[in-house]
């Protein structure tokens, strides 16, 4: 569905991708992983033909993705910006799209079916006053509305609250169990286990590994993991003494700043640690406003790796 | 979802995409505060008639086209609405990011060139005009005396045909600088349309014996102007120069610079 074999990419005197070569097959769900700046999303926007290769080439779906508006009627893309236009209305944003891609009696309502299938239901406001969490939605909205058979997701849980990163897993798993097959990419290490059903590593523009995800997760376990979270000081307190107990739990810090209100977890299991927490936050209602695995700590798995 | 992937997907005809994407630039350009300003600043060349107590056709010439001693509108006001619509038209979409909406779309590069320029055009068109409208009664209201308002509608149809080919010229050439060039475009185009309009006279005025220069695009549209939109009212000529060619060489202008833009955009990255 998707092959890259030898694609080199620079800007500049910064070279994105070197000789890299990967692939995404028909019916998966593939995470692509590597830490900010390896260079996951210039390999999208070379699979979405935004830009050219240097050298190697591109396929998708066997055709050239460039300027070829034939094979975008079978691609949804959520890209990393935030790539709105924020006077519209979400519907009005959707249908709009949708009109370029549908024809005209179906699409309002394949964008109605759309937002209710990422659970967006606001009525009347314009996109720049939505939240984050909603504008996310509304970009899968917007990528799903043609009933895609592929769809590429840039980093889909930037800015997502715990729970809006669960409902992002749900949707992914409702598509892909439709038939749709996903390509989606992340920095965070375990956002992706869960759901894919391939993996792709990443690091300084090459491919690390490639294949089942337990193998590459094997890989990244051996290493301990360190995990940010940020909100009011009472909820962080009940998080930690709700993680305290937990097996997986190497350490808990809290940031020695007070005013900064960070918690820092170190655990040496990040494949049991995620989908423990975002359980305990879940069911005890925990207002966390932020949570990343920490970039240092993630450069150094691939560092390690390499 | 209830709707079906068809075995061949379905594909809405050219049109019906130029016309669904046109709806999409054009209420972009109509909630954008930077059109209300354009049309705001069409008082300034009222000033300094603040003043005066008389106003005639050669007054309101003076304004519009080529006054010797206010020409803020045409010096300042119409390179600015072909400025600011031409350029952001497509630079707007790469600082927003929306580009890539558009490029995932199954839309070529060329048909969201074509249709930039086509609600350039329209909105570009209807500023300038709306900006003629304001100063031709603007005019009324300021002086207590004045010879040719209501009476003489032909001097603001040139006026429109006037400011709708400058539109077009340079609303164009801007769209091109707009694909082209990625970061400060802005400030590009405000370079070339001050050294066009400018000093493209004062350069190459003397290589043709101190007159018109026929290197000037803005003097190739006062040409057609004052050959065919305002007859009666304006003089302007390029020594040894047919206006006919003023008028082709402004078409070819339009022409060559949009298939220009659509080649550029073909070839573009898109980071």
């Amino acid at each position: 569905m998707i092959e890259l074999h030898e694609v080199s990419k620079s800007f500049g005197d910064v070279v994105a991708l070197s000789r890299l070569s990967m692939s995404a097959t028909d019916g998966h769900v593939t995470g692509f992983l590597g830490p900010n700046g390896a260079g996951k999303s210039t390999t999208l926007k070379l699979i979405m033909g935004e830009i050219r290769p240097d050298t190697g080439t591109v396929r998708v779906f066997d055709e050239n993705p460039i300027n070829n508006a034939v094979l975008k009627r079978r691609i949804g893309y959520v890209s990393e910006h935030e790539d709105l236009y924020p006077w519209m209305k979400g519907k009005q944003f959707v249908t709009s799209l949708a009109k370029l891609i549908l024809p005209l009696e179906q699409a309002e309502a394949a964008a109605k079916e759309a937002l209710e299938k990422v659970g967006l239901s606001v009525k009347g406001k314009r996109i720049k006053s939505y939240s984050k969490g909603m504008k996310q939605r509304l970009k899968v909205a917007a990528a799903i509305v043609h009933n895609p058979d592929l769809l590429i997701l840039d980093e889909p849980f930037g800015g997502l609250d715990p729970l809006g990163r669960r409902e992002m897993k749900r949707l992914v798993s409702i598509l892909n169990n439709e038939g749709v097959t996903v390509l989606i990419s992340s920095h965070i290490l375990y956002e992706l286990d869960e759901m894919s059903t391939r993996m792709v590593l990443i690091h300084r523009g090459q491919a690390l590994a490639e294949g089942p995800p337990e193998e590459v997760l094997n890989l990244i376990d051996q290493f301990p993991h360190q995990i940010l979270f940020r909100a009011p000081r009472n909820e962080l307190q009940k998080l930690s003494k709700l993680l305290i107990g937990e097996d997986v739990v190497k350490s808990i810090t809290f940031a020695s700043d007070k005013a900064k209100n960070d918690l820092i977890v170190i655990t040496d299991t990040p494949s049991k640690f995620y989908p423990i927490v975002t359980q305990v936050i879940a069911e005890n209602g925990l207002q966390i406003n932020h949570l990343e695995s920490q970039t240092d700590n993630i450069e150094a798995i691939f560092d390690f790796l390499t | 979802m209830s709707i079906n992937v068809m075995e061949t997907p379905y594909s809405p005809s050219i049109l019906t995409r130029i016309v669904f994407l046109g709806q999409i630039f054009l209420t972009k350009i109509l909630y954008d505060k930077k059109t209300y300003i354009l049309i705001f600043v069409s008082i300034l060349p009222l000033l300094p008639y603040i003043h005066k107590t008389t106003a005639s056709t050669s007054d309101y010439m003076d304004i519009i086209v080529i006054g010797q001693e206010t020409n803020i509108f045409n010096f300042l006001i119409l390179p600015l609405i072909c400025l600011i619509l031409g350029i952001s038209a497509i630079s707007d979409e790469k600082e927003n990011k929306t580009i890539s909406q558009l490029l995932s779309r199954p839309i070529r590069r060329e048909e969201i060139v074509l249709v930039k320029w086509i609600s350039v055009l329209m909105i570009g068109v209807a500023i300038a005009c709306l900006d003629v409208i304001i100063i031709y009664f603007g005019l009324s209201v300021i002086v207590n005396e004045y010879t040719f308002l209501f009476e003489r509608l032909d001097v603001l149809l040139g006026a429109w045909l006037f400011v709708g080919l400058w539109v077009a010229v340079y609303g164009t050439i801007f769209l091109l600088l707009g694909v082209l060039i990625d970061k400060n475009a802005l400030g590009w185009g405000l370079a070339i349309a001050y050294f066009e309009v400018f000093f493209a006279q004062f350069i190459f005025g003397p290589f043709a014996g101190g007159a018109n220069s026929p290197y000037s695009i803005a003097n190739h549209i006062y040409y057609v102007t004052a050959e065919y939109f305002l007859v009666d009212y304006f003089n302007f000529n390029i020594p040894d120069f047919d206006p006919l060619n003023s008028l082709i060489i402004c078409i070819a202008l339009v022409v060559g610079f949009l298939l220009l833009s659509m080649f550029t955009i073909r070839r573009k990255d898109f980071p």
